[in-house]
């Protein structure tokens, strides 16, 4: 009886072998939710909620998310799962498994008396040499574009249709090239990506600039305007009526009115000084003049703007600021006094389009911008979010090959070969530890079996090929097509490194801390057995 | 008298109806002609508020005016929108009155609310979270071309649904309403509906309005009413603003509402103190106070008295959390606020004279306080003779770039209507700050705040009380519900409140549903002073000092909130409450 008990009666206990039976029991039932979402071959997601919301996903990270999970140990892997997303934007789907895997391995041993903590050391030892293995099956090459756009799609068509995966892996892989200036750290933010809900197909496009989510807000404004001068301000053209409507500050209605034509005239000479900077820098050229302002225009403003043939924008968002000037060059102004062209940006066309009650401006064609926008498009919301995600990843994928200068053959190739260096290495271990590092190498050939499986393949049978390819000396990974073993080189699959090596380190701590736990206390109404 | 603001006078009174004669140029004119206002709800209780608020406008499209006037300008909550029509919406019968045209993409006009709702995943119930399909392009729905885009998948795809949830019969019979009239078909007579206070669990339960799909703000971080891990603590909100995408979508949500707005006037702010939403509150409100800094920010604080988080919370526990967390939010939002208004319901437990409503249920309680809050917030948007969100604050001498606490009261003793007959002998017995017995007459919603005493200044509005009196004697009334010694300004409007299902009319004292008329009278002020934000102050405070920190400080800590965190909120409030005290007070 434990001692809480008698503090309090509603309180349940689980301990010892019942505790880790707890664990393992929702480390294997998150596994067995996530298991078929695995690989290109995987099953695709169609979450639909009570009041009809759809989500449709194959991405662990994402399931993770949307899921409610109520048990409080697989509440805990998940985090950590999505943990390794924060860090490494992929690999949820495979910690989640590897951790589950790992728990199911020590469980084998300790079934039969093995302690948990010659197990966790066991554990201990095996992640040590697994990083070295890691390092050892590093491929260090040159990031090309080739490179690259194999990276992202090794990565995107485990997540989308192929043909849309391969369409998004060349947008996503020229966005970061653009963007991309030597010896500079590549910074994601600066490729935007925009929605679009259109009943047109699933769609990526790359902009070399900027879309806004907003348009003019005068009829007489120009809708397309070319080889056009940005000016981004941070300036209010806005009537602030506010003081004059408190009623302490006059004494009759025509003192008000004073009050009120002063406070226009305040505004109005700003927005004549916009004007006679305009007439100046574009004079009788056919050069287009485009104003995107961070802050509010009144009607009055855009009317007198509209007049001057200016595109005016109103409300801009502040990081579209940061990245106006990043995109068209110029800088923001806080003022209309002492305007120089020097401040003025450039791009090819500005042109407005609108779909329903939304519209959109597209400032493009920059000279060598260092930020661009990602337009997604599709009929759905669901659809655009599964993009959104999709692209996310892809983005990640090729910065981290970039940062890392190095690949890690995918496949499930680094896996098998893992798997039988640590079942050799574990033959040198002394004592009982070497059952931990058996279980470790036993619990990796998880991914390779389970891409095998999702593709319809036996998994035994497919598990003998590959080691026997790896014993003959070869770096061998899943072959969907036919449930044999390929080069995962020649067919340019390649992993994270950085995904794998967070990989080892996070499910070997989790699943090695989960071993350890021999008492769950709980002291609530709800159930452990939920 | 017109517009001199006396105020050495014992009842400095001015009425609206005199404030504002209509002389302005044109310009002035043409800029002043919308004053938009944007709404943000956060958490479920201020959802449940926010509801009963829109349906009241809802119901007001409709209530037939006394003099055939429409007295409330809508234009200043809502935005006039379109969307294309669905196919079902389409192929339905010619006779529809929704539809400008028979084919499909014929375009439909909405007029949906400037409203960003923040709650938390699994709070909608049967709602889907881009409104009640309005815009169908919203609409999630597999169509046929993702029918093919799910075929693209070469794999398996595996379809996980959730049970559908049981509509509330009030919904349901809406819905039947609504399918009827899109067919053509005549709208059935039914008894009006009076809905069970035990069985509306949800706010998407008695939501009349149609959303606009950019409206509904989920964040899946936490769940509605979660027992492993409920939204309790301050400090959830700002994790639950820490996801980027999040800040996102609210970002480009409330700059589709804000940048479509000619004259953005102010932000009304309906916010859950006693839970986490307090820490989201201060987040995007401090977004709001960046980008929108010159606009009023006019916020109410709520605290419900029952909570429903989860079932495994003790109410004891709910009562030391919503204080420490009430704290924290003060002392957070007044200071990125114009203004402040604490709102609590508990007085409802004392059963005020004039009001029957339930304070253990939130269908109930949020009824009254928005009652209230649509009243207080009448004065700036009436097609005539309307005032600024900026003149009430100067009224209650709150303008200035610091926020201010001011306090919520209502009039719960007084006669239906006031006629010109004998309006002397119904003043007489009509509740007045004067009398002795004030306390019978006026219930305080703001907790820690008496309505005795002096206060510094006062806006009261009076809707649908005054019928066909001269101006002398509307003054006569106004200066009955002014407070001696105090700035005090008051507002009438003919339009009362609606009563129209899914509104509780019981709450009013309306026993049977035959005696329910379709509007009912409601007198609601705003007061500030020093004596309001003493009150106010400590009764935060001293509910801190009972809610024992110690037990719960590692929770807190957990997710970013620390002991001098606390102490340093606390201080604060301190701080406000005495240079309010020294302020001069007229």
């Amino acid at each position: 009886m434990s001692s809480i008990k008698t503090l309090n009666p509603k309180a349940e206990v689980a301990r010892a072998s019942q505790a880790l039976l707890v664990n393992i029991t929702a480390a294997q039932g998150l596994q067995e939710v996530l298991k078929s979402n695995l690989g290109p071959k995987g099953t695709m997601k169609m979450l639909v909620s009570g009041s009809g919301d759809i989500k449709i996903t194959k991405d662990g990270n994402v399931l993770l998310h949307e899921m409610q999970i109520q048990h409080p140990t697989a509440s805990l892997i998940a985090r950590a799962s999505t943990a390794q997303d924060d860090v490494t934007g992929d690999g949820t789907t495979s910690t989640v498994l590897l951790i589950g895997e790992l728990l199911k391995q020590a469980n084998r041993y300790m079934s039969e008396g093995l302690h948990a903590r010659i197990i966790n050391e066991g554990f201990e030892i095996a992640k040590k040499k697994a990083l070295q293995v890691l390092e050892d099956l590093k491929v260090s090459k040159d990031m090309d574009r080739d490179t690259l756009v194999q990276v992202a799609r090794t990565s995107l068509r485990t997540k989308v249709p192929l043909d849309l995966a391969d369409r998004l892996t060349e947008v996503i892989v020229d966005s970061l090239l653009t963007i991309q200036r030597p010896e500079r750290p590549l910074d994601l933010f600066m490729v935007e990506i925009m929605e679009m809900k259109q009943k047109a197909d699933v769609d990526a496009t790359l902009v070399k600039g900027l879309v806004l989510d907003h348009g003019g807000r005068h009829p007489d404004m120009p809708k397309r305007v070319e080889d056009a001068y940005i000016l981004t301000l941070n300036v209010s053209l806005e009537y602030e009526k506010s003081e004059i409507n408190s009623g302490f500050f006059y004494s009759s209605a025509a003192e008000r009115d004073k009050m009120v034509a002063a406070e226009r005239k305040f505004v109005d000479d700003k927005v004549r000084k916009l004007i006679e900077f305009k007439n100046s820098v574009v004079g009788s050229s056919n050069k287009g003049f485009v104003i995107i302002n961070q802050k509010g225009i009144d009607p009055l403003s855009l009317d007198m703007l509209a007049k001057a043939n200016i595109l005016a924008l109103r409300r801009a968002k502040r990081r579209n600021m940061e990245r106006l000037g990043l995109a068209c060059g110029g800088s923001a102004m806080n003022t209309v006094d002492e305007l120089t062209p020097e401040v003025l940006g450039w791009a090819g066309v500005v042109y407005e389009q609108s779909i329903g009650e939304e519209k959109f401006t597209f400032v493009e064609n920059c000279k060598s911008p260092l930020s661009v926008t990602l337009l997604l498009q599709g009929p759905a919301a669901y659809s655009i979010t599964q993009l959104k995600d999709a692209v996310r990843d892809g983005l990640r994928a090729v910065k981290n090959a970039i940062e890392d200068k190095a690949v890690i053959p995918g496949a499930g190739a680094f896996e098998v070969a893992l798997s039988s260096e640590l079942q050799r290495f574990a033959l040198t271990i002394k004592g009982r530890a070497r059952l931990g590092v058996q279980a470790f190498a036993d619990a990796f050939l998880i991914i390779p079996k389970v891409l095998a499986q999702n593709a319809g393949f036996d998994p035994q049978d497919t598990m003998v090929t590959l080691q026997e390819e790896h014993q003959a000396g070869h770096i061998s990974g899943v072959d969907l097509a036919t449930g044999l073993a390929l080069n995962p080189a020649d067919e340019g699959i390649w992993d994270n490194y950085r995904v794998k090596r967070q990989l080892i380190h996070s499910c070997s701590v989790i699943a090695g801390n989960l071993v350890l736990v021999d008492e769950i206390l709980r002291a609530g109404r709800s159930s452990l057995k939920g | 008298m017109n517009r001199s603001l006396a105020i050495t006078l014992p009842y400095a009174v001015c009425t609206c109806h005199s404030l504002f004669v209509p002389s302005y140029s044109s310009t002035a004119r043409l800029t002043m002609s919308t004053r938009e206002v944007i709404t943000l709800q956060f958490g479920h209780y201020a959802n449940f508020v926010g509801t009963h608020f829109w349906n009241a406008q809802q119901a007001q499209f409709t209530l037939p005016s006394p003099n055939a006037v429409q007295h409330v300008d809508h234009d200043v909550l809502f935005r006039s929108g379109q969307t294309r029509a669905s196919d079902d919406e389409a192929s339905a019968s010619s006779g529809s009155l929704l539809l400008s045209g028979n084919q499909t993409g014929a375009v439909i006009s909405t007029y949906t609310p400037r409203l960003l709702a923040f709650d938390l995943k699994g709070s909608l119930s049967t709602m889907s979270k881009v409104g009640a399909g309005l815009y169908s392009e919203y609409s999630e729905r597999p169509s046929t071309s993702s029918a093919d885009q799910q075929a693209a998948w070469a794999g398996n795809i595996q379809r996980i649904e959730q049970s559908t949830a049981q509509k509330h019969p009030f919904m349901a019979e809406l819905d039947a309403d609504y399918h009827a009239a899109i067919a053509g078909r005549p709208r059935p007579q039914r008894e009006r509906f009076v809905l069970d206070y035990q069985n509306v669990r949800f706010w998407s339960d008695v939501c009349v309005m149609h959303l606009h799909p950019r409206s509904v703000q989920l964040t899946s971080k936490f769940v509605h009413h979660s027992s492993i891990e409920p939204f309790d603590l301050y400090g959830h909100g700002s994790s639950v603003w820490a996801d980027p995408d999040f800040q996102d979508k609210v970002e480009t949500d409330l700059h589709f509402f804000a940048e479509e707005c000619d004259s953005l006037h102010g932000f009304h702010i309906l916010a859950d103190v006693a839970s986490g939403f307090g820490g989201l509150t201060e987040s995007v409100l401090s977004l709001v106070a960046d980008e929108y800094g010159s606009k009023s920010r006019l916020v109410f604080g709520l605290s419900p008295y029952c909570h429903n988080y989860s079932d495994d919370l003790q109410q004891e526990t709910y009562r030391a959390k919503s204080a420490i967390n009430n704290v924290l939010s003060t002392a957070a939002i007044s200071e990125l606020a114009s203004c402040y208004v604490p709102v609590s319901d508990s007085i409802l437990n004392f059963s005020p004279p004039g009001l029957n409503a339930r304070a253990n249920s939130w269908y109930h309680s949020s009824a009254v306080v928005a009652s209230l809050i649509d009243t207080v917030t009448l004065p700036y948007r009436l097609t005539k003779q309307h005032t600024s969100i900026h003149h009430i604050l100067s009224v209650l001498a709150l303008g200035g770039a610091r926020g201010g606490l001011a306090g919520l009261a209502a009039a719960t003793r007084y006669p239906r209507t006031f006629s010109p007959e004998n309006l002397d002998k119904q003043l007489e017995s009509a509740p007045s700050y004067r009398s002795s017995d004030v306390e019978a007459a006026f219930t305080s919603f703001t907790p820690g705040v008496s309505v005795k005493g002096d206060i510094r200044s006062q806006f009261t509005t009076l809707r649908g009380i005054l019928k066909g009196l001269s101006g002398e004697q509307t003054q006569e009334v106004f200066s009955h519900f002014a407070v001696a010694g105090s700035l005090s300004q008051a507002c009438d409007t003919s339009s009362a409140f609606p009563l129209e299902a899914p509104f509780p009319c019981s709450v009013f004292g309306y026993a049977s549903a035959s005696e329910i008329p379709t509007s009912h009278p409601v007198i609601a002020s705003l007061r500030s002073g020093g004596r309001v934000s003493s009150g106010a102050v400590n009764h935060a405070v001293k509910a801190l000092r009972d809610a024992s920190y110690a037990t719960y400080a590692h929770e807190y800590d957990n997710c970013g909130v620390s002991r001098d965190d606390l102490t340093e909120a606390r201080e604060s409030l301190l701080n406000l409450r005495d240079t309010d005290s020294d302020d001069v007070d007229f």
